[in-house]
């Protein structure tokens, strides 16, 4: 993310507003630090995460710093597509998860990895807390983190994603999920309301669609009825098919699981996702529409022309009063910290409670669980801050990240909470876990390595010869290749395993 | 005013008052644990 041509201009009252709320989220992670006895009450705040509580850090969590610029970045090219091709998708699966979740809950579990041990063994819960824990490294927020510090602040990158992945480090270390579930509560309130806000002042301020419409024609000196068209003027049916299958990462999405746990019913949980998905959907089209508006702003001489990422910065700047800019600022800032901090305690977890516990010290006291977990949030901050440092090309980190984590557990998991009669012996679990795992890492590794870099698509690509015909083989295609390897290595394991009971898979943990 | 104004107007809306309502609600509930002390701790092991 490129930051170098947005110009903002702070009054005292703006700054006023950043400093209080980098405070309040430090005192907040203070205020828990004594509150804690047990495990569960550092991992899970104790289960007791009402709807209100559920609504504000789903939310938050979920809605970080690659949907704010991202999906504005897709409306400033493209229009409405952002919206209709790339996020509705998730919008439906949100709603298939209000209706699955409270399953989840029923189980009592602490995490999704303690069933996926229950019912395969310990190898099985191992691997896939390995895929947990690299899908939980947050590099993207880490990046946009610093970004947003050095932009604010005008201090070295470096230093700044530092500064900011310290502060995170400090609420969620001491407070843990009570602490992160409060903050994001504050978070979820100020990235959505001052992102409504920023809306509805843009939008009207530059004539409605009227008036924005004329700005595009403006700006591009043609027809724009492609920014209005839903699939964008060039998407198939394919195509939009291909993005949806992508969002299954959340079904198995390890902080989305990780608070179902935390909530105090599986009626909350219901209630909560129900709620949530009018605010979700809202708040992806808000970011969509911001986009667009910067691009009609660019062409009626408002603003100049900004970094395609940095259009809904530049628009809201142009247009928003003091105050309310502060106020937006800390809504970007909290955008990356809510979904940071959430990753930071689900990789801890998958650190300790996952893998360190089970193999290595199955006797260890509640208190040391809580005080090794705490150390391990600062090992994981510590990994995404390394990471933020080494990659580049962010995309390729995610698509990696959700590719893995959706080919590891998204069929073994499903099975043993929707399926459990049918599950005959752990074997399937086990080899379809690791199909999946190894499977994802070879190819990328295959990918990367015997690949090229196309600067057409950006992003790798291997050609292959077959019979004469050049197919290209995608990174982002592992997503489709290994799930139906991973579906065969279940099936197979399930049917030729020894026969074993899931209670029995338990008492071997 | 067509069909997209009312679609931004009415996102802005709900990106306003739900999260209002929710944080409504949320600090309800926060007043009542901070006076009761409530943070559904474990009840510690009695002896």
């Amino acid at each position: 993310m490129d930051t170098t041509t947005v110009n903002i201009s702070l009054t005292w009252l703006d700054w006023a507003i950043i400093f209080l709320y980098m405070a309040v989220m430090i005192a907040i992670g203070f205020f828990f630090r004594k509150k804690q006895r047990s495990f569960e009450d550092y991992f899970l705040a104790s289960k007791g995460l009402t709807m209100p509580l559920m609504i504000g850090t789903l939310v938050s969590t979920f809605f970080g710093l690659d949907t704010l610029f991202g999906t504005s970045e897709i409306g400033f090219f493209e229009g409405v597509t952002g919206f209709f091709a790339y996020a509705l998708p998730y919008t439906g699966l949100y709603l298939i998860m209000a209706y699955l979740a409270p399953r989840f809950r029923q189980l009592e579990s602490n995490t999704f990895t303690d069933i996926i041990g229950d019912n395969y063994g310990k190898f099985a819960r191992a691997i896939s807390a390995c895929s947990s824990f690299f899908y939980s490294i947050n590099t993207m927020e880490i990046m946009g983190m610093g970004f947003i510090f050095t932009m604010l602040f005008k201090i070295p990158y470096w230093l700044g994603v530092l500064a900011a992945a310290l502060i995170v480090v400090i609420y969620t270390s001491t407070g843990g999920l009570w602490a992160v579930a409060v903050t994001d509560m504050f978070q979820f309130t100020i990235m959505t309301v001052t992102l409504g806000i920023a809306l509805l002042v843009c939008w009207s301020d530059l004539g409605g669609y009227d008036g924005i419409f004329s700005g595009l024609a403006a700006y591009l000196g043609e027809d724009p009825w492609y920014f209005f068209s839903p699939s964008g003027g060039y998407l198939t049916a394919g195509v939009i098919a291909a993005y949806a299958l992508t969002s299954l990462a959340v079904l198995c999405e390890p902080a989305f699981l990780h608070r179902i746990f935390a909530s105090r019913t599986p009626r909350e949980v219901r209630r909560a996702l129900l709620i949530s998905t009018p605010i979700w959907s809202a708040y992806e089209f808000a970011c969509c529409m911001l986009g667009l508006a910067a691009a009609a702003a660019v062409g009626l001489g408002v603003i100049g022309e900004p970094h395609a990422n940095q259009a809904l910065m530049a628009v809201v700047a142009r247009y928003l009063p003091p105050g309310l800019i502060g106020l937006f600022l800390a809504g970007v800032l909290a955008a990356a910290m809510s979904t940071a901090d959430s990753y930071f305690l689900v990789s801890s977890g998958n650190l300790v409670y996952d893998l360190y516990r089970p193999l290595f010290r199955p006797h260890l006291s509640e208190e040391k669980l809580v005080a090794y977990s705490k150390r391990a949030v600062v090992v994981s901050a510590v990994v995404s801050v390394a990471l933020s440092f080494y990659f580049e090309r962010i995309m390729g980190v995610w698509v990696f990240q959700a590719s893995i984590i959706i080919n590891t557990v998204l069929i073994p998991l499903y099975a043993a909470v929707f399926a459990k009669k049918r599950l005959k012996s752990r074997l399937g679990g086990s080899l379809a876990v690791a199909t999946g795992f190894f499977g994802t890492i070879a190819y990328y590794l295959l990918i990367t390595t015997a690949g090229r870099f196309s600067e057409e698509w950006e992003t790798m690509v291997l050609p292959l010869t077959i019979g004469g015909r050049t197919v290209e083989l995608w990174q982002e295609y592992g997503i489709f290749l290994i799930p139906p390897f991973v579906l065969l290595a279940f099936i197979i394991g399930n049917l030729c395993g020894k026969k074993e009971s899931p209670e029995r898979a338990k008492e071997a943990l | 005013m067509n069909g997209w104004d009312v679609g931004v107007y009415a996102a802005a809306a709900a990106l306003i008052i739900l999260p209002l309502g929710v944080f409504y609600l949320y600090l309800r509930e926060i007043a009542r644990r901070v006076k009761e002390n409530d943070w559904g701790r474990t009840p510690p092991p009695t002896l």
